[in-house]
């Protein structure tokens, strides 16, 4: 007999539009899709266009958990979300979170899996049949939240698959991946979209989505682009609508060498439980851009936390511009280097964004000369007395930067700092790392990805299991 | 600072016990610290140090209770060795104190420390070694909510969380110039007061993503095994 499964429809969404209560303007408008059993699907767009509204539409959170108005209507497996509750739309779609650690509960990778199973009154035997097919059988006893984020997110997927969902959607899932953790997890999704499964993929990383066999793109709450052309993301015309076409030329660059040495380091060593840091020594000059590369884990976060002083050397020396840096008060070396943390929540703790930019300059005793400037240059001046919590985790990362940048430090190190940026928000941050490498200032970029920086790197610096080395 | 509250894997007779024995047994503990004397108080301090030497627990029980030994111990002892008979009589003083050094303010300051510390160390032990989804399964065969267990698994969880974003923040600040550890005494209490808006926006805005979590983990779906 003829297998027909994959004609039947697992998402039916018709004349879709929802608000969220109080807000001005609709998330999503009138958005018709149909996808089939099987597909996988791309959902592109900018950050804010409505990209997650519609994930959380088709899990029945909206309109189940945030209040607002909803027109039109949705289906899974024929199930209309607002009729059903959301544990019988669960067990047809799962969802991996952009902030996936919210989903994890306890403090064993078994029973994370195990709690799944005693939900939904499955059998045990699905445990060992899951941990298998998500490769999690040897870390089964191990604390989830000590795992590599890749191994996190497999675990929350195998809780996911616990109940055998037609569905899966991933909510940027690759956004502190390596590269390598992110080509496993494609290889798992290929692997579950080839049995079946429908793998709906939301992403601002075109590259990782390259195997998706539909693409549609949303902008302003609308669906402005719905097509299977594979060749979709290597399209020139597609930076139009916010997209980054696959191979995009971020430029070129000559190299650039400087003989005036700025910083330092000698046999920089750290230890925590482990030696994270062995004996490392680089030299960085004046105006030079820096990438650092390395696995998730391999310690190059702990590298420059040990430039602004937020860890104290236990070894080895670090000297920046002539002076060993115990010599350095902590205000004195937050002048001279601005510090963005990779993950904006982290770096975002007042209560409008202009208040959060005015701390960096009343700590540091400067004037407010900056202030409208850089308010201006991130385009947050008429957001000013909105909270920063209100923005998205991509507007978030804008708002970390100025308040950073404000105080104009001659060195700035930023930690992954495109994970959350769109297309344009991306180009932007080039623009300004160009300008400002271009006005004599030396940048440090810790980054998964080089190509980005390709048009401003002078030197790469490779760290593997704690020691350095130059490519 | 994560995870040092949490349950991790170990081996011993207290991971192996059922929960609910050991529900128990830190009841019957709590009632014999608070009725305890000093000689009695010893005897079940150094029982709790056994149990944790014994469980393997030693570095994390340690590095929990560091700030008890270092500030809360002695500040005890020492405020009831100079302060005792301000509170002692029948009309003793809110306000206006009287020091003076005493011997039994030494032992009641010893007992009063000892006594707390035995109660904040039986319940970390419980917390170290009992799985929280064990306990779950154990206490909804009584027809006890799951929600209950579920809410003190949740609280304890938050706690740690909450320390981890502090510590994030004061990092975040540290790294922008402002090091709360390096100013005045009335600036840093201003300075934390300025962080409890952030921490509880942050902290909401987790609470409504784990409730989001847990319908989707099915958590409450009338086909489970856990009774809400």
């Amino acid at each position: 007999m003829v297998d027909l499964s994959w004609l039947i429809m697992v998402i039916e969404i018709e004349n879709l539009s929802f608000s969220f209560l109080g807000a001005k303007k609709p998330a999503l408008k009138n958005i018709n899709l149909r996808i089939k059993r099987g597909e996988f699907v791309a959902i592109l767009g900018p950050n804010g266009c409505g990209k997650t509204t519609l994930a959380l539409c088709m899990t029945g959170i909206i309109p189940h958990f945030f209040r607002g108005k909803l027109e039109g209507r949705v289906l899974i497996n024929g199930k209309d979300t607002r009729e059903n509750e959301i544990h019988d739309i669960i067990s047809d779609v799962g969802i991996l979170m952009q902030d996936y650690e919210s989903q994890l509960f306890f403090p064993r990778v078994d029973d994370e899996i195990r709690f799944q199973i005693e939900n939904f009154g499955i059998s045990s035997k699905k445990m060992e049949e899951i941990s298998k097919e998500m490769k999690l059988s040897p870390l089964l006893k191990r604390n989830p939240l000590e795992l590599s984020e890749g191994e996190k997110q497999r675990v929350i997927i195998a809780s996911i698959l616990v109940t055998d969902p037609d569905i899966l959607i991933l909510d940027e899932p690759t956004s502190q991946l390596d590269s390598e953790e992110r080509e496993h997890l494609l290889g798992i999704l290929r692997h579950l979209n080839a049995h079946g499964k429908t793998i709906i993929l939301i992403t601002h990383n075109t590259h990782f989505a390259r195997y998706c066999s539909r693409f549609l793109v949303i902008r302003d709450g609308r669906i402005v682009e719905d097509t299977r052309d594979r060749g979709f993301l290597e399209k020139a015309h597609i930076s139009d609508l916010g997209i980054e076409p696959i191979n995009y030329n971020w430029g070129n660059h000559k190299i650039s060498t400087s003989n005036d040495l700025q910083i330092t380091i000698r046999d920089l060593s750290y230890k925590v439980e482990r030696p994270v840091l062995k004996k490392i020594s680089a030299d960085i000059g004046n105006g030079e851009f820096i990438l650092i590369l390395g696995k998730n884990g391999s310690g190059k976060t702990t590298l420059v936390k040990h430039l602004n002083k937020l860890l104290k050397v236990q070894k080895g020396r670090i000297i920046i511009n002539g002076k060993g840096i115990e010599d350095y008060s902590q205000r004195e070396i937050a002048k001279l280097i601005g510090f963005i943390f990779q993950n904006p929540e982290h770096q975002i703790f007042r209560n409008s964004v202009e208040d959060e930019i005015r701390f960096t300059l009343d700590s540091l005793g400067l004037n407010e000369d900056n202030l409208n400037k850089t308010l201006e240059l991130f385009n947050l001046k008429e957001y000013r007395d909105r909270s920063p919590h209100a923005f998205s985790t991509g507007e978030k990362q804008r708002i970390a930067l100025a308040s950073v940048l404000v105080s104009e430090p001659d060195i700035i190190i930023l930690d992954e700092p495109m994970t959350y940026l769109d297309f344009e928000a991306k180009k932007h941050l080039i623009e300004y790392l160009r300008a400002i490498k271009e006005s004599g200032k030396t940048i440090i970029v810790i980054s998964h990805y080089p190509d980005y920086y390709k048009s401003l790197t002078d030197r790469r610096f490779i760290i593997a299991d704690g020691k350095i080395s130059e490519e | 600072m994560k995870n040092i509250f949490e349950y991790r894997e170990g081996r011993g007779i207290f991971y192996s016990m059922d929960p609910l024995i050991k529900v128990f047994l830190m009841i019957a503990f709590w009632i014999l610290t608070l009725y305890s004397e000093l000689s009695f108080l010893v005897l079940l301090s150094v029982i709790i140090f056994i149990i944790v030497m014994y469980s393997g627990l030693t570095e994390r029980f340690l590095r929990q209770t560091r700030f008890f030994f270092l500030f809360v111990f002695p500040f005890i002892v020492i405020f009831q060795v100079f302060f005792h008979w301000s509170f002692a009589g029948e009309n003793p003083s809110l306000f206006f104190f009287n020091p003076r050094v005493s011997i039994d303010g030494l032992v009641i300051g010893i007992k009063i420390a000892l006594r707390l510390f035995c109660l904040l160390s039986s319940s970390l032990i419980f917390i170290m070694t009992t799985s929280p989804l064990r306990l779950m399964q154990r206490i909804s065969k009584f027809r006890i909510p799951a929600s209950v267990t579920f809410l003190l698994i949740f609280i304890n969880r938050s706690v740690a969380l909450i320390f981890n974003d502090l510590e994030r923040i004061l990092e975040a600040q540290k790294a922008r110039g402002f090091s709360i550890q390096d100013v005045g005494i009335r600036r840093r209490i201003l300075g934390y007061i300025a962080l409890l808006i952030p921490l509880l926006t942050i902290s909401l805005e987790r609470a409504q993503k784990q409730a989001i979590a847990l319908e989707l983990r099915g958590f409450g779906s009338k086909k489970g095994r856990y009774k809400n």
